[in-house]
């Protein structure tokens, strides 16, 4: 059972009488474009919150690269390798965009955090920022207050701020939400090439045509349980998905 | 002028101005030597809210408890045990560090504002003991604290006094500017904005708020030590609400979220309140509360980010202001 | 054994005032997410009304009158002038402006009535009760009774009527009760209004019993956090309970150490809890 970047055995999660996530079980080796999707209330948020850690699950365990991340604080989590992004955002507003990706922390950096505590920025360090906004389509942005940006370019700041922390794995949390149709096909372009970087995706968004394109393997969600977990060719012609989810949308069909 | 330039030059116009203040304040009206050093000392007090409430939005209450700390160890260790002056306050910072550290290590595990509370309930249960206590000289306090000394010169008059803790102040707003420009700053400052992300992004939020609030805690424990070797007494009103009130309500007048803040803060409070103390009848005194309680309010609700603001504010509107002009004249000359 | 018996009995009666702060002070957190730190200032304004207005000569339900007009104006003046304009701001902000109300209404009350105490007699004069081997004052038990029935009076409104049911829902959650049309400022007017009777309330029975001054609000509100804390910030009843214990306490340490640890111990109560406990000690743990 090695090998396994994502291990989720029997997670459940109730919150008094509610169950959001009634014994969810998934393995992913690493690599591609996870796509999660299902209806409002499947649990595809509190699957994202507790595998960040900001909520903890009733029962189960996770593992990522085979350690047990499931009673760690979000940023011990965070530090092992899971980066995420926020459905309304969390930006840092009244920092530069700039500083907004200096922010993260990254166990290489231990032996310079001396000199940058005293105001000395190292230059490569800034350099590595400049490189992610560059990287997320934020280049020459790098000196403006991060809350005077516009919405779609602050849902990238997120992206850029989540690489920042060098992850293994990348959650992102409806980031086409709120994007105009010319945005969310440049920030698709972005996602699709994140797993070249050796990021693993784990991409939660309504917009399911979206996520039928550009995922590797999708997992359907439903009623906090795995209804349907393949390629999405063959998510698209699953009766069980078809008669809960898709279907009831109509325009997916074809 | 290049950013660094612009930082250096701020820092010396704040120490020419700070310096100045025993010519200036000689010279006018209800202005005297003793109001500029109980600025001084209440300005390096409430320098430490700055990285605490202002960056990391955790109201403290607590700022006068680590003060009488501060005074306390001076005044006890000076007059009981004969120790150097310059060695006591540092053992009062140790101890008001340290204090700050434990009660930083249970209270910023939970989420909420319960900083608030416990650092309200710190002043007050401090101040009851040591009004109590043998050692502090119960409610009588502790007299006949000798001044401190520094190259040979017993800082014994106001004006002494004044330089060393203006020289101080100085040194202290330098230093916490460098600390909050580096990553300290910056995590801080997310922190403030957004603690969910923060944590996200792989940040100890509680050990970020814990090193903000013990270094508070140092740097009022020291300003309370100057205070106890410049008045030569203490008593257990110093950890009292009102000085804790004081110092948060110099610091948002001044501006939480700048280094300049406080100093601003402090001058205008105490002015203000002097003012009150020499203009309004009656007693003196009565009507310090309420003058302090509209202040707070009134800087909350009208100038979020304090005097600081305000007038960084007005420069940028002056800046474009001129730069529009400018620009509209150049734009006539050419058609 | 009669030692005991009084000093439970003094505990017990401040202990109600205690609750009725704490229960104030948890019912406006619920509703608005709000540390209201001026809460103690409202006891103390009510407390002082009473005494003025039964040393003026009014007859007592006059007196009552007074006290608890004063203290409701005084309550939605504050939210109407302080807070609403602010709703915006974050937490600190919030905090940091009911401090500014907490000292503003002390200064005035200062400016206004002086810093003496004044004095208002029992309800029921000098009347004493039999109790075992001691006898105490009807002001105890008048307390008790009042205590109950503003408990039991506000427990009706939030479960026997709409608006109680809208401020209910508020608590839950105020962006859903947003969107099902429950206006989030309505709601914190009528927690701060109702929190300001419930401080009167305790100001009037403790008039009697504790000569009021305009400096005492700071202890008492201190005190009603502490009972607030204990019970959770979440739960009414639990503010009671914390209340009477934080009484108990208080009597208990005058009693057998000194009055004058009462205040260390009391607030090493409360930092011990925020430490140890942070959501109450009468919560389970998780939740």
């Amino acid at each position: 059972m090695t090998g396994a970047l994502l291990e989720i055995d029997d997670l459940t999660v109730r919150f008094g009488g509610v169950t959001a996530l009634a014994g969810v079980s998934l393995r992913h080796t690493a690599g591609g474009v996870v796509g999660l999707i299902g209806a409002n209330g499947a649990g595809k948020s509190t699957l994202i919150n507790v595998l960040s850690g900001v909520l903890h699950g009733t029962a189960g365990t996770i593992r990522l690269d085979g350690q047990d991340i499931s009673r760690l604080p979000t940023y011990r989590i965070a530090r092992a390798g899971v980066a995420r992004t926020y459905q309304n955002l969390e930006i840092f507003g009244s920092l530069s965009v700039l500083d907004n990706v200096l922010v993260p922390y990254r166990r290489t950096d231990d032996t310079r955090r001396l000199r940058d505590r005293f105001g000395i920025r190292s230059a490569d360090r800034r350099a590595r920022g400049e490189a992610i906004l560059a990287e997320v389509g934020l280049g020459g942005q790098s000196h403006r207050y991060a809350a005077e940006l516009p919405y779609g370019l602050q849902r990238r700041l997120e992206i850029g701020r989540a690489l920042a922390t060098a992850p293994r794995l990348l959650l992102l949390d409806e980031p086409l939400a709120g994007l105009t149709l010319g945005e969310s096909a440049d920030l698709l372009d972005l996602l699709a090439r994140l797993p070249g970087r050796g990021v693993t995706v784990l991409l939660v968004e309504h917009d399911v045509p979206s996520v039928l394109r550009i995922s590797d393997r999708v997992i359907v969600l439903h009623h906090g349980t795995v209804l349907a977990d393949g390629a999405p060719e063959h998510i698209v012609t699953d009766p069980a998905v078809r008669a809960a989810y898709l279907g009831s949308d109509g325009s997916h069909d074809d | 002028m290049t950013p660094g330039m612009k930082r250096c030059a701020a820092h010396g116009v704040f120490a020419a101005v700070v310096l100045s203040a025993p010519a200036l304040f000689t010279r006018m009206p209800f202005y005297t030597l003793s109001t500029a050093v109980l600025m001084v000392m209440l300005a390096i007090g409430a320098l430490g809210l700055v990285p605490l409430t202002g960056l990391a939005r955790q109201v403290s209450l607590g700022q006068a408890a680590f003060y009488g700390i501060g005074g306390y160890t001076s005044a006890v260790l000076s007059t009981r045990y004969g120790i150097d002056g310059w060695t006591a306050m540092a053992c009062g910072a140790v101890l008001a560090g340290a204090l700050a550290w434990l009660l930083g290590l249970a209270i910023f595990r939970a989420q909420g504002h319960y900083l608030t509370l416990a650092t309200l309930a710190l002043g007050i249960a401090l101040s009851a003991l040591a009004g109590q206590l043998p050692v502090t000289g119960r409610n009588a306090g502790v007299a006949g604290i000798p001044p401190l000394e520094a190259f040979g010169i017993r800082l014994d008059g106001d004006l002494s006094v004044f330089y060393a803790f203006a020289g101080m102040l100085v040194l202290c707003v330098l230093a916490v500017d460098c600390l909050l420009r580096s990553g300290f700053g910056r995590a801080l400052t997310a922190a403030g904005d957004s603690p969910l992300a923060t944590a996200g992004s792989g940040v100890d939020i509680a050990r970020l708020r814990r090193a903000a609030f013990v270094l508070a805690a140092v740097l009022a424990s020291i300003a309370g030590s100057g205070y106890a070797y410049w008045y030569r007494y203490i008593d257990p009103g110093i950890m009292g609400l009102l000085s804790s009130v004081e110092l948060l309500i110099i610091v948002t007048v001044g501006g939480t979220r700048s280094v300049w803040g406080p100093a601003l803060g402090a001058f205008t409070v105490i002015s203000l309140s002097q003012l009150s103390k020499q203009y309004l009848p009656g007693t003196g005194g009565t009507y310090e509360l309420t003058i302090y309680g509209a202040a707070l309010i009134l800087t909350l609700l009208l100038l979020p980010d304090g005097l600081v603001g305000a007038f960084a504010a007005a420069g940028r509107t002056v800046r474009h202001t001129v730069e529009r002009r400018r620009t509209a004249a150049t734009a006539r000359a050419l058609s | 054994m009669s030692p005991l018996v009084d000093f439970t009995v003094a505990g017990l009666a401040a202990g109600t005032t205690y609750a009725l702060v704490g229960v104030g002070i948890a019912l406006v957190h619920q509703v608005t997410g709000i540390i209201n730190f001026a809460q103690g200032e409202f006891v103390m304004l009510g407390a002082l009304l009473y005494a003025l207005g039964c040393e003026g000569g009014l007859p007592v339900s006059l007196a009552i009158s007074l006290a608890v007009t004063g203290t409701v104006a005084a309550g939605v003046a504050m939210q109407v002038l302080i807070i609403a304009p602010a709703r915006a701001a974050g937490p600190d902000r919030l905090i940091m402006l009911t401090i500014g109300a907490s000292i503003l209404v002390q200064g005035l009350c200062l400016t206004a009535f002086g810093a003496d105490q004044h004095f208002a007699p029992p309800f029921s004069g000098e009347s004493r009760v039999q109790f075992l081997t001691t006898s105490f004052s009807t002001q105890y038990v008048w307390c008790a009774v009042l205590t109950a029935g503003a408990v039991a009076g506000l427990w009706l409104l939030l479960n026997r009527t709409s608006w109680g049911r809208m401020l209910r829902a508020t608590a839950m959650d105020r962006d859903t009760a947003r969107l099902m049309g429950v206006s989030p400022q309505a709601m914190s007017l009528l927690a701060f209004l109702l929190a300001a009777a419930l401080a009167a309330a305790a100001g009037i029975v403790l008039a009697p019993l504790q000569p009021p001054d305009a400096t005492i609000g700071v202890a008492l509100g201190l005190k009603g956090f502490t009972a607030a804390v204990i019970g959770g910030l979440g739960s009414l009843f639990g503010a009671v309970v914390g209340g009477l214990v934080v009484g108990l306490v208080e009597a208990g340490v005058t009693g057998y150490l000194s009055s004058g640890y009462r205040d260390v111990i009391v607030f090493a109560v409360l930092l011990l809890t925020l430490m140890l406990r942070p959501h109450g000690l009468l919560r389970r743990s998780g939740s």
